[in-house]
């Protein structure tokens, strides 16, 4: 006996498959709970929302108390943004927004684009409270999602159920004893994948170059902008990361358009693996992966 | 939604080329890696002729490496290969004694359908640059269509943005229009 949760949040589909029997009323009362669990992160973190506290602080310059769950997406932003030399920072907020990234979907470039600041002199965290210095709009599109993976995961787990799946949009935390087999998109057509993984205890998040783009003035934009060169990276057409959090796997698929997978694994624990506009492959030793070739 | 095509023959061939010289690059450059020039010994004779790897003394501070593609050949269909899987054992002196790599390389029609490097840790300094290519490495991958293979989940990233999709759509109705 299995329960699935099948249900639109965030701007994604999300499946929750649980491997254990549950009665309809445990099943309507675990439902309810993740949908507030995923309210409050959305109202927290999204700066797609006019009433987030991220738009707050887009508004004005303060110390801001911030949830609990802030500090573990705090503390790896803050490691990504040093191991990547600024590259990957939640400050590109602004840049995505003035490229058309906004919450409209405008896609239209409505300002010219910015380099963002250095992190040191817009914000400091001092758990629990975040000093912004000046107004800044901040994003947590990196690794957000994956963190909110987990999230959900903990309050499934909060109810005594330990074997489940938390899939939002192809990116998901497995737990229990059989694996499952999770198909890698062919980025070129998404009725297509190019492989499959086993699935087991961990997480896995994918993210393509060549999906969500629209034009701007510095070229095509996809959800990846680099902070420095304010264009899209062009050298990578997919990616794939497991990890032992999903909030790790999502935050090092966006580490991957900016850094070596050499110099990730000298700070992370992590697999990969890495398609390339030439559709060749690379991957790390330990992806499970079957790929399909000719 | 495009198709995902068949690359035409000519295609693989260049798509060996690059592999190829990708490969070799990679053997040349580790290879070539090491701060005593000296002592280096390499064999990528089984896999290419055209392959040329300069690891002459220059002070031991850099090295050059060479490689070059297979010639193209006028006739696609002839192969310049046999098939065949193919592995070299390179062996080259890193502060902390002499350390060995193995290549191995499978050969179809010309095109490499798998290409993988093994290597034994040694000291710190060559654990790090064997772990720089120690990965694996497709050439060529192809999608097969979901509903042929029995899958649990997909993991990609047109699912994540409905709203976005849409918005897309909209554009592109509205330039139409």
């Amino acid at each position: 006996m299995a329960s699935q949760l099948n249900f639109e949040a965030i701007g994604t589909r999300w499946h929750i498959d649980i491997y254990e029997a549950l009665t309809s009323d445990q099943e309507s009362v675990l439902s309810v709970a993740i949908h507030e669990r995923i309210a409050i992160f959305d109202l927290n973190y999204s700066r797609f929302r006019a009433d987030s506290l991220v738009t707050r602080m887009a508004h004005a310059a303060g110390t801001y108390d911030m949830p609990q769950d802030f500090k573990k997406m705090h503390d790896l932003y803050k490691k990504m943004y040093e191991v990547t030399d600024g590259y990957v920072t939640p400050l590109i907020g602004q840049t995505l927004s003035d490229a058309g990234y906004d919450a409209e979907y405008s896609l239209q470039q409505r300002a010219e684009l910015h380099t963002p600041s250095p992190w040191e002199e817009i914000m400091q965290y001092d758990h629990p409270e975040l000093v912004i210095k000046f107004p800044a709009l901040l994003d947590f599109g990196a690794a957000g999602k994956g963190y909110l993976v987990d999230i959900v995961a903990e309050v499934i787990e909060s109810y005594g159920i330990y074997q489940y799946c938390v899939d939002a949009g192809g990116d998901m935390v497995h737990r229990g004893g059989v694996p499952i087999k999770v198909g890698l998109e062919h980025p070129d057509n998404s009725d297509q994948v190019i492989g499959f993984v086993e699935l087991r205890n961990n997480s896995v998040c994918g993210s393509a170059g060549n999906r969500r783009v629209w034009q701007t003035s510095k070229g095509t934009m996809h959800h990846i902008i680099d902070p420095k060169e304010l264009s899209s990276p062009t050298n990578i057409l997919a990616v794939w990361v497991i990890a032992d959090t999903t909030l790790l796997a999502d935050g090092l698929t966006t580490c991957l358009f900016f850094a070596s997978p050499q110099a990730l694994r000298e700070h992370f624990t992590f697999d990969y693996l890495i398609m390339r506009p030439d559709h060749s492959v690379e991957y790390s030793d330990n992806f499970p992966v079957t790929l399909f070739t000719q | 939604m495009e198709p995902n095509q068949t690359p035409s023959s000519s295609g693989k061939k260049l798509g060996i080329g690059i592999a190829v010289v990708a490969l070799l690059a990679v053997i040349a450059v580790v290879f070539g890696t090491k701060k005593s020039a000296d002592t280096t010994s390499t064999d990528t004779s089984t896999v290419s002729t055209d392959t040329t790897s300069d690891t002459s003394a220059n002070g031991g501070q850099t090295t050059t490496s060479t490689t070059s593609a297979p010639h193209e050949t006028t006739n696609p269909n002839a192969s310049e290969y046999k098939d065949g899987t193919y592995t070299a054992t390179g062996s080259y002196q890193s502060p902390g004694g002499p350390d060995k790599i193995e290549v191995t390389l499978t050969l179809k029609n010309d095109v490499v359908t798998k290409a993988s490097v093994k290597t034994e840790p040694g000291d710190r300094e060559s654990a790090y640059y064997q772990n720089i290519f120690a990965n694996n490495y497709t050439p060529l991958v192809v999608g097969k269509d979901i509903s042929s293979i029995k899958l649990s989940k997909v993991s990609g990233s047109s699912l994540t943005s409905g709203g976005f999709n849409d918005a897309v759509a909209q554009i592109e109705a509205q330039a139409k229009a």
